[in-house]
Formats: C-alpha cells, sequence, structure tokens
C-alpha cells in the first residue's frame, strides 16, 4: 500500500478511531494521541495491510488493544469532575446547541456500563457497524454481542427512566 | 411511520434484534418533532447517539497528522534515531574489527625477529634456569623469617582477653547515670535544702 492508498483508505478512519478511543479513554487528547499511534503501526506495516481482508477492522482492533494496554499499563486515571457544566463548557461549539441535559444522561448512563456493553454499544448505535464486523472487533461472537447490545439498551432505558421519575418527584 | 409500528421497532431494538436499517429509521423518527409523549423518554437515547457520531478529533491534530503523513517520510519518528543508533554501532564494530585485523597483519603482535642479545638458545635456557633457581632459594630464606610472625600472632590473641576488661568497665559506667538523678522534693510546700 502506497502513501495515496494509504491516505485514501486508512486516514478517513480517523473520526471512527477517534471517538472509539475516546469512549475508551475518555479524554479526547489521550485518545488523539492513540489514534496517531494507530496510524504509525499501520504505515510501518503498509506493506502487508493488502492481506488483510478488511484494514478498517484491523486499524479498530488496533487501536481497542492500545487503549486497552494504556489502561492496565498506567492505572489510567478517570476524570475526578466530570459535571454537567464542565462538560458543557468543553463541547466543541456546534455540538453545544444539539446536546440537551437529557442526552447528558444518556451519556452518564453509557457510562456507567461494563466497558464492553459501552465498546459494543459505541459500535453498533453511534457508528453503525453490522454484527459480523462488531464481533471481528470485539473478538467475541455474534450471539454474546447482540446480548450485551441488549443489556446495554435496555439498561440505559431503565437508567435515565429512574432518573427522570427521581426528577418528577424533586420538583 | 404510524405509532404503532414504532412502537414495535422500539421492542425490537431494546432486544437488540433491529437491523441497521430499522435503527435508522428510529434515529430519523425521533429527530422530528412529532413524537408523542408516551414515548418521548427513548428521544434523548437517539439524540445522544446521532450527537455522538458527530464527535471528531480538534482541528490541531488534523493538521499535525498531515504534516506527520503528508511526505511520508517522517511518519514514524522513533525509527529514525533507532535506525542511527543501528548505524553508529555497526559502523564501529566494522572499524574496530577492520582495525585489529590490519594490527595483526603488520604484525605488531607477532614478532618476527627474536628478542634481546641471545645467539645460542640453549645457552639461553641454562641461564634463566640458574637465575631462576637463586631467586626461588633466597625467596625461600625469607620465608623462613617470617614464620617467626607466628608467635606475634599468639601474643595478640592473648591480648584479645582484655575486651572482657572492656566490658566490665562498660557496666561500670552505668553509676554514671546515678549521679544523674536530682532529688526530687516529694511534699511540694517544701523545698529541699
Amino acid at each position: 500500500m502506497n502513501l495515496q492508498e494509504f491516505t485514501s483508505k486508512v486516514i478517513p478512519l480517523k473520526n471512527k478511531l477517534f471517538r472509539f478511543a475516546k469512549r475508551y479513554l475518555e479524554r479526547p487528547e489521550e485518545a488523539e494521541d492513540i489514534v496517531q499511534e494507530v496510524f504509525i503501526k499501520l504505515w510501518v506495516r503498509r506493506d502487508k495491510l493488502d492481506e488483510y481482508r478488511s484494514v478498517e477492522a484491523l486499524a479498530m482492533i488496533t487501536t481497542k488493544n492500545m487503549c486497552l494496554d494504556k489502561i492496565k499499563t498506567k492505572r489510567y486515571p478517570v476524570d475526578p469532575i466530570d459535571d454537567h457544566r464542565r462538560f458543557m463548557e468543553n463541547l466543541p461549539e456546534e455540538q453545544k446547541k444539539d446536546y440537551s441535559e437529557e442526552m447528558y444522561k444518556v451519556r452518564q448512563a453509557m457510562k456507567s456500563l461494563p466497558q464492553q456493553q459501552q465498546m459494543i454499544m459505541q459500535l453498533r448505535d453511534i457508528e453503525g457497524y453490522d454484527f459480523e464486523s462488531i464481533a471481528e472487533i470485539m473478538e467475541m461472537n455474534e450471539n454474546a454481542i447482540r446480548v450485551n447490545l441488549s443489556r446495554a439498551r435496555k439498561r440505559i432505558r431503565e437508567l435515565i427512566t429512574t432518573s427522570r421519575i427521581y426528577d418528577y418527584q424533586r420538583n | 411511520m404510524t405509532t404503532k409500528e414504532i412502537e414495535a421497532l422500539l421492542a425490537k431494538y431494546y432486544e437488540g434484534e433491529t437491523s441497521l436499517r430499522e435503527e435508522h429509521l428510529l434515529k430519523e423518527y425521533f429527530e422530528g418533532d412529532e413524537v408523542p409523549a408516551h414515548l418521548l423518554e427513548h428521544k434523548p437515547i437517539f439524540g445522544f447517539v446521532s450527537v455522538e457520531a458527530k464527535t471528531t478529533p480538534s482541528p490541531e491534530f488534523e493538521t499535525s497528522l498531515q504534516d506527520k503523513l503528508g511526505n511520508g517520510r517522517t511518519v514514524s519518528m522513533n525509527p529514525p534515531i533507532k535506525r542511527l543508533v543501528l548505524t553508529l554501532s555497526l559502523a564501529t564494530s566494522i572499524i574496530l574489527i577492520a582495525g585489529l585485523v590490519t594490527l595483526f597483519r603488520l604484525g605488531i603482535f607477532s614478532p618476527s625477529q627474536p628478542y634481546g642479545t641471545i645467539t645460542d638458545p640453549q645457552l639461553a635456557y641454562t641461564e634463566t634456569r640458574k637465575a631462576l633457581y637463586l631467586v626461588s632459594s633466597k625467596f625461600n630464606i625469607g620465608l623462613d623469617q617470617m614464620q617467626q610472625l607466628e608467635t606475634f600472632n599468639t601474643g595478640l590473641n592473648r591480648a584479645q582477653q582484655l575486651q572482657s576488661f572492656r566490658t566490665g568497665l562498660d557496666e561500670m559506667n552505668k553509676f554514671n547515670q546515678l549521679e544523674q538523678y536530682q532529688p526530687i522534693s516529694i511534699n511540694p510546700g517544701r523545698t529541699l535544702k
């Protein structure tokens, strides 16, 4: 794979890789570092990329493994302060108007899910991958993906419904 | 789409059984304004996933990535340094080996001429033998005298016993502490004279 092919086939994955890494690491700067490292790794192996059935799946798996390594080795610190106000402040301007407080609650609910479920939901509901690809990226079987996806969706519904009831009672 | 159909899709959605197309329909539906009140609780979920899908890395990241990939060569930042170290160490070892080989070739380490002034090897051998013999006999004389040092050692061992005297002395030192005690007045009203 030469530079032209690399630029047209691999580089456009940057947004997906970034969102995937950010779901793992939460901090955007860390996610950007990982994506850059993934690209470097892929570029070094550019001669072998054509042998893979899907470079996209390879890139996603590489991202996943590097994020997991990062979390494992560094005892990755989770953001201590993560309230709604702070979150909104850090949000890019163009997203601020779209992001309602209710949606923020969905985000918090998703964050409370087991990591694997978060990632499956990320890949399906946000990135729109089919089950076969998700199974490949997560290195799980399709049935387990379905089960976990259903659990994740139900749990989020449950969490935001209870928070609505709580808000209702409080007001 | 009727509300009934949406409800059916939602049920499938939570079971993880919707297709990508059906999920797309749900996202579109909940983006609209005609969501009936009893379905509003699902709205933020679809809103959330749609917005999250628009998240991108910072513009600075884009430019730095383009810089790094732009000319294809600078893409890996660590390898050049590693390569430089490798080249240098390789060059050093080649020079070292070549140098040693040349020195051997020039015959620095293997003299072709015999040393000194000898002409008859047999004579040289007997002379060397004599000299070594002389040295070893004198050496032995000196050694005998050294034996007397042994008596010094026994004396030293006796002196070791003085150590026990020291321990006795340390015990005595405890008496010194007695002097530190001041008389304490038991009755605070009266001072001791």
